[in-house]
């Protein structure tokens, strides 16, 4: 008997992008905003970036979007705050979750998650990836996917 | 309609044409926000804050959240798929009028449930507050 194959891990993936005039405009229109969407480290973060400071929490917005996709919830699943985005010492952006959003991302069996972000040309982009101990049960190794007749839907 | 829901109508509807960019006339009482209008998660942020700006009701993403889970515990929601049960159905049949589970086309997963919310749900939820704060 061949050995039986371990279980592949189950990735999550969420991506968003978003216009930085846009979440420029809300923030000057709104002082209350940036309290209700960002934590106090992602607004030190971007602050003491003052140049690019709206690309930087345009990105962070898109982060927080990227994970409420990948956790499969709606904006309504967990506060903007629950979701962080902190940079290491050399810069790289890790994820922080608290509260609900911690909640639902151990009912996923999150067990290590990966945030990347881009901004340029106007726009900040997204990308999280969550992986998780259980095979997720929307995703499919392609290589052994059947459709119910049992023929390779690859 | 009570007298504030008529009162804050037309500011609500503004706030969203104004958001999303479209003609007042397509922001119907039934529309849901994120399926008929189109609205993101930005422009929810959006919205809220226009509403606010004018009638001094506030009114977070969040709240929206709390009123369509009803502080129900993730798990006792929704199954291990994600798929909303029966309790979560029953609380959403008690708190969005419209919503009828037997005309779902397809199971009602949790990151589906917003996109329920409507107009009229939010004219509610804002009359609501509007008449908390005035107790």
């Amino acid at each position: 008997m061949p050995p039986e194959t371990p279980a592949l891990p189950g990735i999550r993936v969420g991506a968003d992008l978003v216009e930085v005039a846009r979440v420029e405009r809300l923030m000057a229109d709104n002082p209350g905003l940036a309290d209700q969407v960002f934590t106090g480290r992602e607004r030190a973060y971007c602050a003491s970036r003052p140049r690019r400071r709206g690309e930087h929490l345009a990105a962070r917005f898109a982060a927080k979007e990227a994970v409420l996709k990948a956790l499969g919830t709606g904006a309504a699943g967990a506060d903007w705050t629950e979701i962080e985005v902190v940079n290491q010492a050399n810069g790289r952006p890790v994820l922080r979750l608290h509260g609900r959003a911690a909640a639902l991302a151990d009912r996923r069996q999150v067990r290590q998650t990966d945030i990347s972000l881009s901004h340029g040309a106007g726009l900040a982009t997204a990308y999280a990836v969550l992986v998780c101990a259980g095979p997720d049960k929307d995703q499919h190794d392609p290589q052994h996917q059947q459709d119910t007749t049992g023929r390779a839907t690859t | 309609m009570t007298t504030t829901a008529t009162a804050l109508l037309p500011a609500v509807q503004e706030a969203i044409a104004d958001a999303l960019g479209i003609d007042e006339a397509e922001v119907l009482p039934d529309a849901t926000l994120l399926g008929d209008l189109g609205a993101e998660s930005i422009d929810l942020l959006d919205i809220l804050f226009r509403i606010e700006r004018v009638s001094g009701v506030k009114v977070t993403v969040a709240d929206i959240g709390d009123l369509l889970q009803g502080g129900i515990p993730d798990e006792e929601f929704g199954d291990e798929n994600e798929v909303v049960n029966d309790t979560g159905l029953s609380h959403l049949e008690r708190v969005l009028p419209q919503f009828d589970r037997t005309q779902l086309a397809e199971p009602l997963t949790a990151d589906g449930v917003l996109g329920l919310f409507t107009v009229q749900n939010l004219l509610d939820l804002l009359t609501s507050r509007t008449a908390a704060s005035a107790a």
